[in-house]
């Protein structure tokens, strides 16, 4: 009885320490490797309009095997193009029936590297479908919650997942038989308008693709956070992943981009502030003004607003707003840890991937003239 | 012979059916090729300009069913909670027309918003969206 006893307290001791994250980045070892070895200073950007198709226009572009698509995310069609813009099919759309999408608005979506795609609802609630687009599984996220809010009013811990919930208009990631995301917490007692938020808060989820259950919460922000409270109105990571679970980690307010590895050991950090950025950030401490407030300085400010890497090519794309009176933003082109390029691009301007050398953004919707319109433009070498 | 022959005019009559299912939608636009009702809007969008914050606004569509079958609004669907809605009617005869109305709660809302509400009906079209915008002050 008492060997039974000893197992039991092992096992649950066991199981408390394996629920909660100790993988955090470790920023003080990065070295800095910035380089700027400008090759060019502009693009020529052209464009191209997408076929009428029936859609909410509210929705973003996907790159696939060389094709684009829209994801309608109220109607739920996924519309497939050709790179002139003409339509090819349409798939899923929403229904209750066996290979249709039953949610009223998607709020993320990935293609899987099965070939398959991902999509998620308004309420953690996930489905999975094959490459010939049936719907193969459907599951809820699972954030292995174990207390109640008051527990955690009272004690609020930043390593456990339950305290976190996704960054919405972030970008997931799917990775091997996992699905990554940027984390937030928003609990009452513990959120990004407190100050010791930046020293001890997870910045990233891995998710399965199996089950919805959270492996694991890890990351951190760096340094430059804790030194800047009023940074953290853009404190969110903007990421991408290579093909050996190597992160590229961007965040909104902090010009350096940083080499982590699946560990989470912060290699090398590099980059260089965007032209003409404002960056006259004030963050609010009072959680319920946290929305408003980030509304208000994304008018005003600039910020970093997408990262996307390309491992065959060796380039690092990054986005970004200039604030107030700014008739452009910017994109940033990394080679390696070299600042290659820093251009002009149309504001709004998201990157949906490469298709032949060319570069595509995401949609530029005009509903009062039923188009959407995707910018493209040459990589030159 | 006889059940030979019941088996291969049964495998016929179900391949049939098979296709004539598979036809009844456009695989490019997912429209339902043989619906006969059929939606026009007076308009699709509203737009509110400067409003003030804490305070409710609504928008008026009129529906009115150009087809010849009865149209149905089978679902509407708001993307915030600050959105409530009328329908004076859900089935609507052909020629007959209804009101759709959508009542904005400017509550806690600051500066530009855009709000869609989707409709969802028996048309070939399915799915409609109507817009609203406004600058909350």
């Amino acid at each position: 009885m008492k060997s039974v006893v000893k197992f039991s307290v092992v096992a649950a001791f066991i199981c408390f320490y394996s629920c909660k994250s100790e993988k955090k980045s470790d920023y003080s070892t990065a070295k800095n490797k910035s380089e700027k070895l400008i090759k060019f200073n502009n693009v020529a950007i052209d464009s191209i309009q997408l076929d009428s198709i029936n859609t909410s226009y509210v929705g973003e572009i996907y790159i696939k095997d060389n094709s684009l698509y829209f994801l309608d995310s109220r109607f739920c069609f996924l519309h497939e193009f050709k790179k002139d813009g003409s339509i090819v099919h349409s798939y899923i759309g929403q229904g209750s029936g066996k290979n249709e999408l039953p949610v009223k608005n998607v709020t993320f979506f990935s293609f899987l590297p099965s070939g398959g795609s991902f999509f998620m609802g308004t309420g953690y609630d996930c489905y999975i479908f094959n490459e010939k687009y049936e719907r193969i599984n459907d599951y809820a996220i699972n954030w292995r919650p174990t207390h109640t809010y008051e527990e955690l009013l009272d004690k609020p811990d930043p390593s456990i997942p339950e305290m976190y919930s996704l960054v919405y208009g972030g970008k997931v990631r799917a990775y091997g038989d996992d699905l990554i995301f940027p984390i937030v917490s928003q609990h009452r007692a513990y959120n990004p308008t407190m100050k010791t938020y930046a020293a001890e808060a997870r910045i990233f989820a891995s998710m399965s693709l199996k089950n919805g259950y959270i492996k694991d919460i890890y990351g951190g922000f760096p340094p430059f956070f804790s030194k800047n409270f009023d940074f953290m109105v853009f404190g969110f990571p903007i990421f991408d992943i290579d093909q050996k679970n190597n992160y590229k980690v961007s965040f909104g307010a902090d010009s350096l981009i940083y080499d982590i590895d699946d560990n989470m050991n912060v290699k090398k950090s590099f980059g260089f502030k965007g032209r003409n950025m404002k960056t006259e950030f004030k963050n609010t401490s009072d959680m319920e003004l946290f929305n408003s407030n980030y509304h208000e300085q994304s008018k005003l400010n600039g910020h970093y607003t997408f990262l996307e890497f390309f491992e065959n090519k060796d380039l690092l794309f990054r986005g970004y707003s200039k604030g107030i009176g700014e008739a452009s933003d910017g994109l940033q082109i990394y080679k390696d840890n070299a600042l290659i390029a820093d251009i002009d691009v149309p504001r709004g301007f998201r990157m949906s991937g490469i298709i032949d050398n060319e570069v595509y953004s995401n949609a530029f919707i005009d509903q009062s003239k039923n188009a959407i319109k995707v910018y493209k433009f040459k990589l030159t070498n | 012979m006889k059940y030979s022959v019941l088996v291969v005019a049964t495998f016929f009559l179900f391949s049939c059916v098979q296709n004539s299912q598979k036809a009844e939608t456009d695989p490019i636009q997912n429209v339902d090729k043989h619906s006969k009702a059929e939606v026009q809007f007076d308009k699709e969008k509203v737009d509110f300009g400067v409003i003030p914050q804490d305070t409710l606004v609504t928008a008026l569509y009129q529906i009115k069913n150009t087809g010849s079958d009865t149209l149905k609004i089978t679902d509407i669907q708001p993307d915030c909670s600050c959105t409530s809605f009328y329908v004076s009617k859900f089935k609507i005869a052909p020629n007959d027309t209804a009101l759709v109305q959508l009542n904005i709660n400017t509550f806690h809302k600051h500066g530009n918003i855009e709000q869609y509400t989707v409709l969802v009906t028996n048309t070939k079209k399915k799915f409609y969206s109507l817009k609203n915008t406004a600058i909350v002050n």
